[in-house]
């Protein structure tokens, strides 16, 4: 598209700025436009650092084409956790997916299963890895339940009846600074509902 | 998050030393950097002898300012017509002697019943609207038109710069976060991130109040999904950036002060950044909240 002076003139803001240089006269060194010029473009995007249970807004800029790279990562001044700020590890999340502009071989994007006594693992897919999961809760809750427990007087001696526990002590349950506090909700909801008394979060700074 | 901007006063003497710096930056624009800065320099002397005589609480600005109305009607804003019209011939002499080509209507344009008294708000509106003036001698092109344009519309700035400075402390930023300023309801001239933190702010281009906007949003138009808005650079300055809105093609360009040690004078930096304009034309793009 050619761009002339009276074009600009049109898409020139409403002040004297850069109408001025369009019409009074001026060199345009900047406008003459005889090198090719190079154009980066790219897209911010909204996201959530994973590494740590605070949960800082992150930018995350990536050219723009279907396999766009990431090229930077911010933090998100819009977030009123970290207003702008990310510490070392969150700037450099990028590494996560790509290392010095490669895909990072190291990040697991499939499930992988060692079997007993294997010293290698495997590939399996998401529907093999649930199942599998949840036959080891349904065997060890199972095998682990505790249906009632010994009645105690107020000094803590057993008085020789029963009261209901409903309760397994074999599987603890250990959350995610990736949940949200709806997740978290879920997740705790869950695991009380399988009687798992060992509810964890791996909060930790 | 409640976010309270106040801009800092340049004063004539921030001026020059503005002026200076984006001359040595920007050598090869040399010439329009100094016709612009003496521009500026004019308004920063009217800015201490203007009133404004709008009056806003800050409860008053809180309703309006929720209900998506900006704190003043800039239709309606009283303009001194004797400061205005001597301001626009004196930007008119500065245009003429410090621009190559001269302004040829100088004699004229004093003669413009547009600036008289009487037909100042109507000219005013005009020029705020983007509507041609009405100018009764025989100009030689709609292009000298709007150049007339140009000039009145650097004269009204002053008095509703001093308005902005009134009433930039009663502004929310979390309560507006709209692509047009606050206080007059303009469009932005520019944007920058700001140094502290990378906060983006836009900052009007009549009254020069810079107020907060969401970064990975686009603030024109309703779209507002994740993805709408990108943005270009030409080489390896990514500090000057064309943030576009792919929906609905509206561009601002925003400077990233966060490697920088002073503040980015915008209307300078509007000049300085002129071949990103080019590029986003030929992107076809156009400038957010222009008329085409």
């Amino acid at each position: 598209m050619e761009l002339t002076r009276r074009d600009f003139i049109k898409l020139s803001g409403a002040g004297l700025g850069t109408a001025a240089i369009a019409k009074l006269g001026f060199t345009m060194p900047a406008l003459a436009g005889t090198e090719p010029l190079r154009i980066t473009k790219a897209k911010e995007t909204n996201g959530v650092c994973s590494f740590c249970a605070v949960g800082c807004g992150t930018l995350v800029s990536n050219e723009t084409g279907e396999h766009g790279q990431i090229v930077n990562v911010e933090g998100n001044p819009d977030c009123a956790i970290n207003f702008g700020t990310l510490c070392s590890k969150g700037a450099a999340i990028s590494q996560k997916t790509y290392i010095d502009g490669k895909p990072n071989k190291e990040r697991l994007t499939k499930p992988l299963y060692r079997a007993p006594n294997s010293s290698s693992w495997k590939e399996i897919s998401w529907d093999e890895a649930i199942d599998k999961i949840a036959n080891r809760i349904k065997e060890t809750r199972d095998a682990n339940w505790i249906a009632e427990d010994d009645a105690l007087d107020a000094a803590g001696n057993p008085t020789g009846g029963k009261v209901p526990a409903l309760r397994t002590e074999a599987i603890g349950a250990l959350g995610s600074a990736e949940l949200s506090n709806e997740g978290s909700y879920l997740y705790q909801k869950f695991m009380r509902s399988l009687g798992v008394v060992y509810i964890e979060h791996h909060a930790r700074l | 998050m409640s976010i309270v901007i106040e801009s800092e006063e340049l004063g004539v003497q921030g001026v020059r030393r503005a002026v200076k710096r984006y001359v040595e930056m920007y050598p090869e624009m040399t010439d329009v950097i100094e016709m612009y800065g003496a521009i500026m320099e004019l308004q920063q002397e009217t800015l201490g002898k203007v009133t404004c005589d709008v009056s806003l609480d800050a409860k008053m600005a809180e309703a309006k300012l929720s209900e998506g109305t900006p704190l003043i009607d800039p239709y309606e804003l009283d303009i001194d017509a004797e400061r205005f019209r001597a301001l626009v011939f004196d930007i008119a002499r500065i245009v003429d002697e410090k621009s190559p080509e001269g302004f040829p209507h100088r004699v004229e344009i004093e003669k413009w019943e547009g600036l008289e008294p009487g037909n100042v708000p109507v000219t005013r509106d005009l020029v705020i609207a983007g509507e041609e003036l009405e100018i009764g001698v025989a100009w030689e092109s709609s292009e000298d038109i709007k150049l007339v344009s140009n000039i009145t519309w650097e004269a009204l700035a002053p008095s509703y710069m001093k308005c902005g400075r009134m009433h930039e402390s009663l502004i929310e930023q979390s309560l507006w976060q709209r692509g047009a300023c606050p206080v007059c309801g303009t469009r932005p001239l520019m944007g920058v991130f700001r140094k502290e933190d990378g906060l983006w702010l836009l900052e009007c281009a009549l009254c020069h109040t810079r107020w907060n906007v969401q970064r990975a949003r686009c603030p024109f138009c309703d779209e507002g999904e994740q993805g709408s808005l990108e943005y270009l650079y030409v080489g390896d300055d990514r500090s000057h950036r064309v943030q576009y809105c792919s929906a609905c093609r509206s561009y601002v360009k925003t400077v990233d002060m966060r490697d920088s040690d002073l503040d980015a004078v915008l209307p300078l930096e509007d000049i300085a950044t002129i071949r990103l304009d080019k590029v986003a034309a030929k992107e076809g793009l156009r400038p957010a909240g222009s008329r085409l």
